[in-house]
């Protein structure tokens, strides 16, 4: 199918994207790499009537230290990520995620903010960022405020960010050293994970595993207890509805869940 | 075999820098551009149609609908599909109503708008479901269409049943074998995942109508237009093309009878390009089957009888198939094996489900999976070894098959233990906690050469030669391969030769690309257009039609080896190698030669282990190209061909088949490799993680 028709206007900063959504309200989205929005107006599950393009605003890409976090530009690219020296270093998770989203052509055109703000439960990023206790940083009419990750998804395609806000940057703890876990299991090279786990500094996220990402917060009270992995990992699945879909069964996507945070957790523990 | 020395592909510089012409690019004078609105049911009748707000959208010049047509329906063998559904329905996504209009944006804005009322009615979704007495009936009587070969008294909603060799006999050797297994295998729909989707201009000029058509056979397709549309030969020309590749999938008239109506009502060239989606859920793809496999060995695993009852689920209309029974070589032939008793009986069904058409080597892979399968459990049963198993069962020459037919040449022995050789002198990586397993699969093709063919040689100025061919490049070499044979036989050397394709007003008649007949038909016109060349009296063009349909058939025999890796925690598959040993006789250009037989391996692992439309309550849920999984590069095995030259082959090139023989063993080979490594069956394609989890947890068979 082909999307339904709309109109297209350029950003050139931050402010005049937030005007320009100020100005057209529900009616407009904000376009950046658009490699989720634009195969969501495909099928015309997005019917947007303007799209504010976003991916060419200066100073809003680019990996930085900031005090004891990262800070990540929203229009950073997953091909960006995946390279940075700086994430490689403090928050090898992240790197290591962006990665693995997609293929190359993916890598080079989708963004951390695009990510974060579509809240795909499948999509690598926000499992990495919500293991990482990461934060968001939106902007609106009224100024910026900072989200946790933790409060930021709310349900299926959904989170806390308003019409009128813009995500302008991403940020994670540096952990210089942490030991980290990903899994990621896919029925194909370069698709989608089926389950994914993420974990660093004892927190551990789960894609796939319901509406949003999740903490697997059984495993975690496990393991702050002192039980083992083995037996900490049984728990992942705990309190979760995974969903049974073309791809997977709900009850394999469980199994699937406790094995690979029992890997993720061992290779986080090595 | 004679070394060659691989020249590129005449078609391969300008497909890779975006010149090459398909349909979709070609542009008419005053040419309009058509999209079709499509059944949302599987089963259901059509009370009425509004097209009001279609047609007042811009840039629309018409909105048709069945009553608007002239045209009869359409088909292959059996002619059983409607331009346009008229009074019912008969799956998700047939054409209802057809818009055309100025552009392709504006055809489908408007055709999005047309509403159909419907009244559903109850549906036969499965094969299972529609052969059942009772299921309600896709077509009242199948057997009055034209073409038709079914009987009333043959069962309920068949599109053809087949049975071959004696039914009793072989339940009488059964009953008396040492070992019997009787097991049932399932294999999933499988697209063709060609990179151009259909698309078809047809445009009638002062009584005339020309049709381009992705399509891989036009002088078939130049009689099964006229029989739909009622037209007289001489008022059609196929207009050549290039073809965004086939593997089966365009060998129907699919879109042009209803592009030249829409030409004729609209007085103008019409184009309709599918979407991908629509190939995915509305064309023809592979038929997903059930095999009951029952096979009897005596105490030292000789076969003693094999029996199939297959039921293929052939879809709404069985016109997309250019043979009444899918199996052309498969449950029809008996296979590789020395089998004293053999019965088959073969149905396939109507369902409403979207139409099942041919795909490279029809019925084959879900034939060899089965049988394939079923011989490892028989040797299991045996307690001896599968190679063993084979080895005591295989014909070889000089033997007569189940069918009667001796084999002047069958070179089974020798491929297979080129085949052990490459698997003995390497080894794997196995991931730590991973289960390795190793499975074997035999593949005994009848390499043929029929069907009619036209070649016309024409001395071109400055000592240059123009071959004139009928029929299609698909994609595989074919008309690189014409000015190969040419320039060795009449020492020209490539770029003193063109090669083109011309319309059907100019050559006789090609059969069409199909049955791995392209390159030994083609072997067979050269050599007759090279001996007319070379008995000419003065500087003037020859022309040669052949019909090689009586050229005597010869073996073409393939052992493939899977090599895997299994996951026993997660049930993930990892498939590490294929090697695949491949009964040879000349090579004509070894690089498009090895690329049939890379991509037919790698067509039959996307069957193995990803592939599948996942059809379900009349719907195609894979619908789109990231739920439909065709392998990528990074899933794709380590491939490794032994060739084992020096057999016999087809005219004075002495070459085999090959673009069919690699697709049908795989699946068989990686799922007895998964049986070999987790002591597990799994009798269903794919072979996804979930499902070999599941088969280890004993869940399911
Ligand atoms: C074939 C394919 C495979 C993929 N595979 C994977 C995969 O394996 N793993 C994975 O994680 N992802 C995958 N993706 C998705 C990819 O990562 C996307 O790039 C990403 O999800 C969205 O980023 P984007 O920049 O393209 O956002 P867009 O598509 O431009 O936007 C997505 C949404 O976010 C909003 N938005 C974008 N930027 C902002 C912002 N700064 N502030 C507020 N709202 C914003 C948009 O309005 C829109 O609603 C895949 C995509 C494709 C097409």
């Amino acid at each position: 199918m082909i999307p339904a028709q709309f109109d297209y206007v350029r950003a050139t900063s931050a402010e005049h994207a937030l005007q320009l959504l100020g100005e057209h309200g529900d009616d407009a989205k904000l376009l950046a790499g658009g490699h989720s929005l634009l195969p969501m107006m495909k099928l015309r599950l997005a019917m947007p009537s303007v799209l504010i393009d976003i991916a060419g605003l200066p100073d809003l890409s680019g990996v930085r230290r900031d005090g004891d976090d990262v800070v990540i530009g929203a229009l950073t690219k997953h091909g960006e990520l995946a390279a940075s020296e700086i994430l490689e270093r403090e928050a090898p998770l992240v790197a290591h995620a962006a990665g693995l989203v997609g293929d190359p052509q993916i890598r080079h055109r989708g963004t951390i903010g695009g990510s974060l703000a579509h809240a795909d439960p499948a999509a690598d990023l926000p499992s990495a960022l919500l293991a990482s206790d990461g934060w968001l940083e939106l902007q609106g009419p009224e100024g910026t405020r900072r989200v946790a990750v933790d409060d930021f998804f709310t349900g299926y395609f959904e989170t806390v960010l308003q019409p009128d806000e813009l995500v302008v940057a991403i940020g994670t703890p540096r952990r210089m050293g942490a030991g980290w876990g990903y899994e990621k299991f896919t029925r194909r090279a370069n698709d989608w994970g089926i389950v994914t786990v993420a974990t660093v500094g004892g927190r551990v996220a789960l894609g796939n595993m319901g509406p949003t990402s999740l903490r697997a917060r059984a495993t975690e009270q496990a393991l702050a207890r002192g039980a083992s992995i083995p037996d900490a990992a049984e728990l992942a699945a705990e309190g979760t509805e995974p969903v049974t879909d073309l791809h997977a069964d709900g009850e394999y996507r469980s199994h699937l869940a406790r094995v690979l945070t029992r890997r993720a957790l061992t290779r986080a523990a090595g | 075999m004679a070394a060659t020395d691989a020249h590129p592909r005449l078609d391969a510089a300008s497909k890779a820098a975006g010149e090459s012409i398909y349909v979709a690019d070609i542009e008419l004078p005053n040419m309009a551009h058509a999209a079709v609105a499509r059944s949302g049911y599987a089963h259901a009748l059509i009370r009425s149609i509004d097209t009001s707000a279609a047609e007042q959208m811009p840039g629309v010049v018409g909105v048709f609908r069945a009553s608007d047509l002239a045209a009869g329906l359409y088909g292959r063998a059996v002619r059983d599909i409607p331009v346009l559904a008229a009074e019912k329905v008969r799956f998700v996504g047939e054409p209802v109503v057809a818009v055309v209009a100025e552009t392709r944006v504006q055809a489908e804005q408007a055709a999005a708008l047309v509403e159909i009322d419907y009244e559903e009615l109850p549906a036969a979704t499965t094969a299972t479901a529609a052969v059942a007495s009772g299921a309600p009936l896709v077509h009242d009587a199948p057997w009055e269409y034209p073409g038709a070969f079914v009987k009333p008294e043959e069962g309920h909603n068949l599109q053809s049943l087949n049975t071959v060799g004696d039914k009793e006999t072989v339940e009488a050797a059964l009953a008396a074998s040492a070992f019997v297994v009787d097991e049932v295998y399932r294999t999933q729909t499988q697209h063709q995942g060609y990179l151009e989707p259909h698309a078809c201009i047809a445009s009638w000029q002062e009584g005339r109508l020309h049709v381009w058509l992705a399509s891989k056979s036009p002088y078939p397709l130049k009689g099964q237009i006229c029989a739909c549309l009622g037209i007289e030969p001489d008022q059609l020309v196929i207009e050549p093309i290039t073809l965004g590749a086939d593997f089966g999938g365009k060998g129907s008239p699919m879109d042009a009878p209803l592009c030249s109506e829409l030409s004729r009502l609209t007085g103008r060239p019409v184009k309709l390009v599918l979407r991908y989606t629509e190939d995915l859920t509305a064309t023809d793809s592979r038929h997903p089957s059930i095999f009951r496999v029952r096979m009897g060995a005596d105490a030292e695993g000789h076969l003693t009888a094999v029996a199939y009852d297959v039921l293929l689920d052939g879809g709404a209309y069985g016109g997309y198939k250019p043979s009444p029974h899918v199996v052309v070589h498969g449950a029809v032939e008996p296979g590789c094996y020395r089998i004293p008793n053999f019965y088959v009986e073969c149905r396939t069904a109507y369902t409403h489900t979207v139409p099942k058409g041919h795909m490279r080597s029809p019925g084959e892979p879900q034939q060899l999976f089965a049988t394939e399968s079923a011989m490892d459990e028989l040797a299991l049963k045996v307690g001896i070894d599968p190679v063993e198993m084979r080895k005591r069962n295989i014909l070889v020459t000089g033997d007569t098959d189940a069918g009667g037919r001796q084999w002047l040449e069958y070179r089974s022995t020798e491929t297979l233990n080129a085949a052990l050789a490459a698997m003995e002198d390497h080894s794997h990586e196995v991931p730590e906690g991973w289960l390795f397993g190793r499975g074997i699969a035999a593949y005994g093709r009848t390499s043929v050469s029929f069907g009619s063919t036209t070649i016309c040689l024409i001395p071109l100025p400055g000592e240059r030669l123009r071959a004139e061919v009928s029929y299609v490049e698909t994609g595989t070499g074919s008309h690189t391969m014409v000015r190969e044979l040419i320039g060795r036989e009449l020492d020209y050397s490539p770029d003193e030769i063109e090669v083109v394709q011309v319309s059907t007003d100019r050559l006789a008649y090609d059969f069409g690309a199909g049955g791995s007949r392209v390159t030994t038909v083609a072997s067979y016109a050269i050599d007759a257009a090279v001996k007319a060349w070379r008995g000419r009296l003065s500087d003037e063009a020859v022309e040669v039609t052949i019909d090689e349909s009586a050229a005597p058939p010869v073996g073409a025999f393939i052992i493939q080896i899977a090599e895997v890796a299994v996951d026993p925690v997660t049930g993930q598959l990892k498939v590490l190698e294929i090697i695949s040993a491949v009964d040879v006789a000349e090579i004509i250009n070894d690089k498009a030669h090895q690329m049939q037989i890379d991509g037919g391996v790698v067509m039959g692992y996307g069957y193995a282990c990803l592939e599948d439309l996942m059809e379900d309550d009349g719907h195609v849920w894979a619908s789109t190209l990231g739920e439909y999984k065709l392998p990528t590069s990074h899933d794709a095995p380590h491939l490794r061909t032994v060739l084992v030259p020096g057999g016999r082959g087809h005219g004075t090139a002495n070459v085999k088949g090959i673009g069919e023989s690699l697709t049908p063993p795989v699946a068989a080979a990686i799922a007895n490799a998964v049986a070999d490594a987790t002591g597990t069956r799994v009798r269903r394609l794919p072979l996804t993680s979930e499902a070999i989890f599941d088969a280890l947890a004993g869940t399911v068979s």
